[in-house]
């Protein structure tokens, strides 16, 4: 069986509705809804973080070269997430000193190319948004829990 | 209110500790202990208690905060006494400050403890509905609370003790630098988006503060509890408080992850005519929507900061908590969706 999405989709609608009920009340209760969502938002996530993330690439690489910065040669990259995450995050370091540079100047052009790593920055935030599982009672309990959460606060 | 106790150990160094922190009390025994949610960095307990006082009988329910047992931190449970202490003499609903222990010794970590408020429940911030038909009321005393806050002279204010005063001119950058240096800290890849953020926060400053206040620094829906009829019974979770520019609560109040994504109502309560209103007439200030929009767009930078933290614990494995793993994956997804939307308008015209 390897329609890993569908495994994890159930898993955790069970923890979340099944399970989470027997633990009201308890701490662990709280832990046991957030597994659940994630384990559904994880199966989401497992069917299209390549896709987004080669599409994230390639349109970093664009802006890139339209900036007169050498994205360098990312031919024969695995396609293993973690491999693609290494690619991402030089990228993005390299976009990251493209648009400081970009905010310094005045002119049209580099206030268009600006202009469109924003629209990158919506698109790739919108994408990344994971889709909370049609949960109502566990998705309000994790939810307040965030709230309630702060860690490493000043 | 009693029932179990979680934590027998606990509940017999608490037993030992209150019994000779409390004048004239004698034979207390803990009838209750149970941990809430306060949040995985640090640990919140529920406890109700029954002693004898001056020859009657008496129980009392109290809320204890403590550092977890490893944790490095001992200045936030400081800062959350001085600040309650700080809001005691004006108009707001807050808990009695009772207990601050610096000592590792009593509890196995810093602690302090706290009245517990029994009228009322918290309001939801993600189901808004279950406010009505009380969400106008509610919204107008949020907003007169946090106008409040804000007539408080931290110049003298226990709070003042504890921690740093900036200038009416540094208040921004403080809090910009201060979280700026979180995220840096913290990140596990290249946060293109709140690094952006903070670029355009520089070179946008917001004008001066008008005057130095006590910031709640996590002021919103989820902070308060209600009596289910429309009045706010208690003001919360102080832990981030500071002395800064007021603006500062107003904005992150309101940001949009915390009203229900209602961007025509302040804080999905109230017109926000009526609220700037209130609090106007209650901290005598001026609204001024440069500054709002500048200490908005913080609230956002200043959240994704709260989250890195949060998924950096996790991954680390300094706290297996789950929600630090669901606040650093679904919540900073929520707010770089928020800043890349905002900034992006600014930029794409």
């Amino acid at each position: 069986m390897t329609d890993i999405s569908m495994i994890l989709d159930r898993i955790g609608k069970t923890l979340a509705i099944e399970v989470s009920p027997h633990l009201d009340g308890h701490y662990a209760g709280g832990h046991v809804v957030l597994a659940g969502l994630m384990a559904v938002m994880a199966g989401q996530a497992f069917d299209g973080t390549v896709d987004r993330m080669l599409h994230e690439i390639s349109d970093m690489r664009t802006l890139l070269e339209e900036g007169g910065i050498d994205p360098g040669d990312t031919r024969g990259t695995s396609m293993r997430v973690s491999a693609l995450q290494i690619v991402h995050n030089r990228l993005s370091e390299k976009l990251m000193e493209l648009q400081i540079g970009l905010e310094a100047r005045e002119d049209e052009a580099a206030k268009a190319l600006n202009a469109r790593i924003w629209t990158f920055y919506v698109e790739g935030a919108d994408a990344r948004m994971p889709a909370l599982p049609d949960i109502q009672a566990a998705r309000a309990k994790a939810l307040e829990r965030v709230l309630a959460e702060k860690a490493d606060k000043r | 209110m009693s029932g179990m106790i979680e934590d027998k150990k606990l509940a017999e160094k608490f037993t030992a500790y209150a019994s000779t922190h409390m004048e004239g009390v004698t034979e207390l025994q803990i009838t209750g202990l149970t941990r809430i949610h306060g949040g995985a960095s640090r640990q919140t307990y529920s406890i109700d208690m029954t002693y004898k006082q001056d020859g009657h009988e008496m129980s009392r329910g109290v809320i204890l905060r403590r550092d977890p047992v490893d944790s490095l931190i001992d200045t936030e449970r400081k800062v959350e006494f001085a600040a309650i202490r700080s809001v005691e003499e004006i108009d707001i609903p807050v808990p009695k400050a009772l207990f601050l222990e610096e000592d590792g010794e009593p509890l196995g970590a810093p602690f302090f403890v706290m009245e517990r408020i029994d009228t009322g429940i918290p309001a939801a911030p993600f189901q808004l509905e279950a406010l009505d038909p009380f969400r106008e009321t509610l919204g107008r005393q949020m907003f007169r609370h946090m106008g409040h806050i804000a007539t408080v002279d931290p110049a003298g204010s226990p709070l003042s003790e504890v921690i740093d005063t900036p200038t009416l001119e540094t208040c921004w950058s403080r809090e910009l630098d201060y979280w700026e240096g979180e995220i840096d800290k913290h990140a596990r890849k290249p946060e293109l988006i709140a690094k952006a953020a903070i670029r355009h926060l520089r070179a946008n400053p917001p004008p001066p503060a008008q005057k130095l206040a006590i910031v709640h620094g996590d002021y919103r829906i989820g902070n308060f509890l209600h009596n289910e009829a429309g009045r706010i019974t208690a003001v919360l979770d102080w832990e981030m408080a500071h002395i800064g520019d007021p603006y500062e609560d107003i904005a992150w109040a309101t940001d949009l992850l915390w009203s229900g994504g209602d961007v025509a109502r302040a804080c999905g309560l109230i017109a926000w005519s009526d609220a700037v209103a209130e609090w106007e007439v209650t901290s005598g200030l001026k609204f001024d929507f440069a500054a709002f929009e500048w200490w908005s767009i913080f609230s956002s930078v200043k959240a994704v900061g709260i989250w890195i933290s949060s998924a950096r614990a996790f991954a680390d494995g300094a706290n297996d908590d789950p929600i630090l793993a669901f606040s650093g994956w679904f919540t900073h997804a929520a707010h770089e969706r928020i800043l890349a939307a905002r900034l992006s308008s600014k930029y794409r015209a």
